[in-house]
């Protein structure tokens, strides 16, 4: 059974405005699935809806086999969820805030203050469990609502970052615990965010979303390919040396930069290149970010919106014409 | 002295404990979120301090004040006037002037200023329960960690209806103590009586119910905890059409009529209490995304 199953999930609010449309997702056991997309998306209502937080107009979706609509008690057993307009009591202490909501998890007072020590200090917060929430800065109240949302050990985590996305110090510590807990605890995650390279970072597959629909969905290679997006070879030459024919030079890292279709090209353009007598002083595989499938699919995908059933790019991508070689 | 046969020790009846169990209306962790509400109304000076002092000024103060104002008056050779005897319910007979005032007091104006103190002590509770959670981001986070809607509705009106009834019995207690002094220093008759009776058991509770359920059936139509209190207006205002009425006359409420009302509210209490239940649905009471910040 997968973790987070939606069908032809649908949402729309009143007066017609459509969040989200006949969305298909299936997110297993143990995996982090990234859902990414500019804003209007329908990031934060894909959390809401899962979480039981608002009822979808069609479709349906569960978690660990539970609708959230219908077995909220059960489902927030099992799930947390980080949603940045959920706050923290104001007059308690961050301590407090975590083994309050600890107990209504029904989690052992004993067992509370084991797992608040160990999130705190993972989260770099421990310093601050004693100070009332008022008092403390955005970033420290971000990483204290996950622990909030991690007291329970939950088996999925649906978490929606901020518009703003989290500061470096909380990406950091954030990143660290989330792969420590799918590593030893075997958490799903669900990761809504603008923040495309910090969902790189931390997830395995993605879902890329536009104004409620699913573009495209799979990991980082597959959506690579069905966007037609290459690699690119980036080398950086000696002192003197002229760029290579079918390069081009990009002046923010001094390289010069062409276009492959695999890594496993790359021996063959420096072998080539060694044999023209070219001084190399770096040679190097620059994978294409998230954040440049992203766009490439939205270019590509104008006008035609997959309903996801795909591991791949959006239909109807265009082939990039290919660039001369060296 | 004879020693009790084992066998006879079984076979008696045990008597049954009669101990109250909190466990009997909220679970283990419904009681966490009770405590934390107590917690956090408590820890809001403003608020708690109304909560407190509020009742003892309706209840104590304003007694006390025409107790004083009624030494003032002349005390030898003058019975009450007939405009008075008409209000009194059958009482009035024989009485002096200060006398057939404060029973004036404790029968008509008094029972009117109390039916005040549960709604006021209930309005404070739940804009602190409901609204003030709701401004403050933390209904969300509630309703994504508890039992559920339902459960957290519950816990939140049951905890408010019985803080209201507690303070409304402790202010009760503060005039009773009050209004018997008067009543020996100026020997009036005794001022607790059937009205009283049904004031305190039926119409108290059932009003903090009501007007708890009410500031939770309000919250998505109000913007602020401060705007909620100020619709507590409209339900001062039967207290004081009831008032009005007893005043001038034209309706003099007994033990039957008033048992009559209570049974009607008791039966509203009800049914507004399920119909507010089914609609506090997180997304009629948070409103959706793309409204708030923070959302993506």
């Amino acid at each position: 059974m997968d973790a987070i199953v939606a069908y032809d999930l649908t949402k729309e609010y009143e007066g017609g405005r459509g969040a989200l449309r006949r969305l298909n997702l299936q997110v297993p056991r143990g995996a982090a699935m990234a859902c990414v997309g500019r804003e209007n998306a329908g990031k934060t209502t894909l959390v809401r809806l899962l979480s039981g937080l608002c009822r979808p107009t069609s479709g349906e979706c569960a978690v660990l086999g539970r609708a959230p609509a219908l077995e909220q008690e059960g489902l927030h057993q099992v799930a947390g969820t980080v949603i940045s307009s959920a706050g923290l009591y104001r007059h308690m202490t961050l301590q407090e805030n975590l083994n309050f909501f600890a107990a209504l998890h029904g989690v052992d007072s004993y067992d509370a203050v084991e797992r608040s020590s160990f999130l705190l200090h993972k989260l770099d917060i421990w310093e601050e469990r004693e100070e009332k929430i008022r008092e403390l800065p955005t970033g420290v109240l971000r990483r204290a609502a996950l622990a909030r949302a991690l007291m329970h050990r939950p088996q999925v985590l649906l978490m929606d970052l901020p518009p703003e996305g989290l500061d470096p110090e909380s990406e950091a510590a954030t990143k660290e615990l989330l792969s420590h807990l799918r590593q030893e605890e075997g958490m799903t995650l669900l990761l809504c965010t603008r923040n495309l390279a910090y969902a790189q970072a931390v997830c395995d597959s993605f879902a890329l979303l536009r104004e409620g629909s699913l573009l495209a969905k799979g990991t980082l290679e597959s959506l690579r390919k069905g966007a037609g997006v290459r690699f690119q070879a980036a080398l950086r030459l000696g002192a003197g040396e002229e760029g290579p024919q079918g390069f081009r030079y990009r002046e923010e890292d001094n390289t010069w930069r062409r276009e492959i279709d695999s890594e496993e090209e790359m021996p063959a353009v420096i072998a080539k290149l060694a044999a023209g007598g070219t001084a190399l002083v770096e040679a190097r595989v620059v994978r294409p970010t998230l954040e440049e499938i992203f766009t490439a699919c939205l270019e590509g995908g104008s006008g035609k919106e997959g309903t996801g059933d795909e591991e791949t790019g959006p239909q109807g991508a265009e082939e990039r014409p290919e660039e001369e070689g060296a | 002295m004879k020693r009790q046969d084992p066998k006879e020790r079984k076979s008696a009846p045990r008597k049954r404990e009669r101990k109250f169990r909190w466990s009997a209306l909220f679970s283990s962790r419904e009681m966490v979120l009770v405590k934390k509400d107590l917690g956090a109304l408590w820890s809001r000076r403003g608020l708690s301090g109304l909560l407190l002092l509020l009742p003892l000024a309706l209840m104590v103060g304003i007694p006390l004040l025409c107790l004083l104002a009624l030494q003032l008056l002349p005390q030898e050779g003058v019975l009450v006037p007939q405009e008075l005897l008409r209000l009194l319910p059958g009482e009035g007979k024989g009485l002096t002037y200060q006398q057939g005032w404060m029973e004036l007091l404790t029968t008509l104006i008094c029972p009117a200023i109390f039916l005040c103190v549960p709604i006021l002590c209930s309005a404070i509770g739940a804009s602190c329960a409901f609204q003030l959670e709701r401004e403050e981001g933390t209904l969300e986070t509630l309703l994504l960690s508890a039992g559920g809607e339902k459960s957290v509705y519950r816990t939140k009106v049951t905890a408010c209806t019985l803080l209201s009834v507690a303070v409304s019995v402790l202010s009760f207690l503060a005039f009773g103590i009050t209004a018997t002094v008067a009543d020996v220093v100026l020997e009036a008759p005794f001022f607790f009586n059937v009205r009283w009776l049904v004031l305190l058991f039926l119409l108290m509770p059932a009003l903090a119910l009501f007007t708890t359920v009410f500031f939770s059936w309000i919250i998505p139509r109000v913007h602020s905890a401060l705007e909620a209190l100020q619709t507590v207006g409209y339900l001062l205002l039967p207290v004081a059409v009831f008032l009005l009425l007893q005043l001038t006359g034209v309706l003099r409420w007994n033990a039957g009529l008033m048992l009559l009302a209570a049974a009607l509210l008791i039966a509203g209490d009800v049914a507004f209490y399920n119909r507010s239940g089914r609609r506090f649905q997180a997304e009629a009471l948070l409103g959706h995304p793309g409204n708030r910040p923070g959302d993506s």
